[in-house]
C-alpha cells in the first residue's frame, strides 16, 4: 500500500520537475532493525517516514535517499545536530543545516517540497534586506519551528 | 534562511509526535518559533519582523 495517491504522485512529480535544479540528498535518521540490538523504545513513525521518503525520492532523478541509524551512525547524527527519530536532513546547495523532526505529513510535506526546490537551487525568495541582515548575524542561530499535523 | 546562511540551522518539529518537546517549549499555539532557545513567538510574522527576532536570538539581546 502506498502512502502517496496517484494524483499526489503526479502533482509532486510535476512540482519537482519545475522546481528542482541541482541534486539533493534526503538523509533520514531512523531506527534500523538489527539482529544485535533490541531497542527498548519502538519508533512508531519511522517506518511511515521511510516509506513516504522512498515514494517521494522516486519522483525525481535529482533526489537521493540515504537512510541512517541514530545509534550506529551516532557521530554523523551528532555532527548534523540530530537528536530524535525520525529526523530528515536535506543536503544540496544550502549553506546552513535544515532538519525535519517527525513524519512530514500534511502542511509539513508542502514545506518539505518547497525546501527541496530551494535547497536544490541554493536560493530562496528572501528579500535583499533580509540577506543583508543574515550576512551580519553576530553568531550561529538555531531556529526551531514547532508545528502540529494539519 | 538556513538555505542561504551558514550561520542558520533550521529545524521543523512536528510536536504531536513529541509531547516532551511541546512541553519543554510550552507550545500552546502553532506555529511557535524558538530561536537559540532564547527568543520565541507564536503565529506568523512578516519577513522583516521574523528576521529581527532571529538577529535578537543570535546576539542575546532582547528588544526594548
Amino acid at each position: 500500500m502506498t502512502l502517496l495517491g496517484q494524483r499526489e504522485r503526479t502533482q509532486v512529480r510535476d512540482h519537482l520537475a519545475k522546481r528542482m535544479d541541482g541534486a539533493v540528498t534526503v538523509r533520514l535518521f531512523t531506527q534500523l532493525a538489527s539482529p544485535l540490538t533490541a531497542p527498548t523504545v519502538q519508533c512508531e513513525t519511522c517506518r511511515d517516514t521511510e516509506q513516504l521518503l522512498r515514494e517521494l525520492t522516486e519522483l525525481s532523478d535529482r533526489l537521493r535517499l540515504e537512510v541512517r541509524d541514530l545509534v550506529a551512525d551516532a557521530d554523523e547524527a551528532r555532527r548534523l545536530g540530530v537528536e530524535h527519530i525520525p529526523t530528515i536532513v536535506l543536503e544540496g546547495k544550502n549553506a546552513g543545516v535544515l532538519r525535519y523532526v517527525g513524519v512530514p505529513a500534511g502542511y509539513e510535506f508542502a514545506v518539505l517540497l518547497e525546501d527541496l526546490g530551494d535547497v536544490s537551487r541554493g536560493s530562496t525568495g528572501l528579500t535583499a534586506a533580509t540577506r543583508e541582515r543574515l550576512a551580519s548575524l553576530p553568531g550561529p542561530v538555531e531556529v526551531k519551528v514547532l508545528v502540529t499535523p494539519t | 534562511m538556513a538555505v542561504e546562511s551558514a550561520q542558520v540551522t533550521a529545524e521543523v518539529i512536528e510536536v504531536a509526535e513529541f509531547p516532551l518537546i511541546a512541553q519543554r517549549y510550552q507550545v500552546y499555539g502553532v506555529p511557535k518559533v524558538v530561536i537559540n532557545d532564547r527568543v520565541s513567538f507564536e503565529g506568523a510574522l512578516p519577513e522583516p519582523s521574523f528576521v529581527e527576532r532571529v538577529v535578537e536570538g543570535a546576539s542575546g539581546r532582547t528588544g526594548p
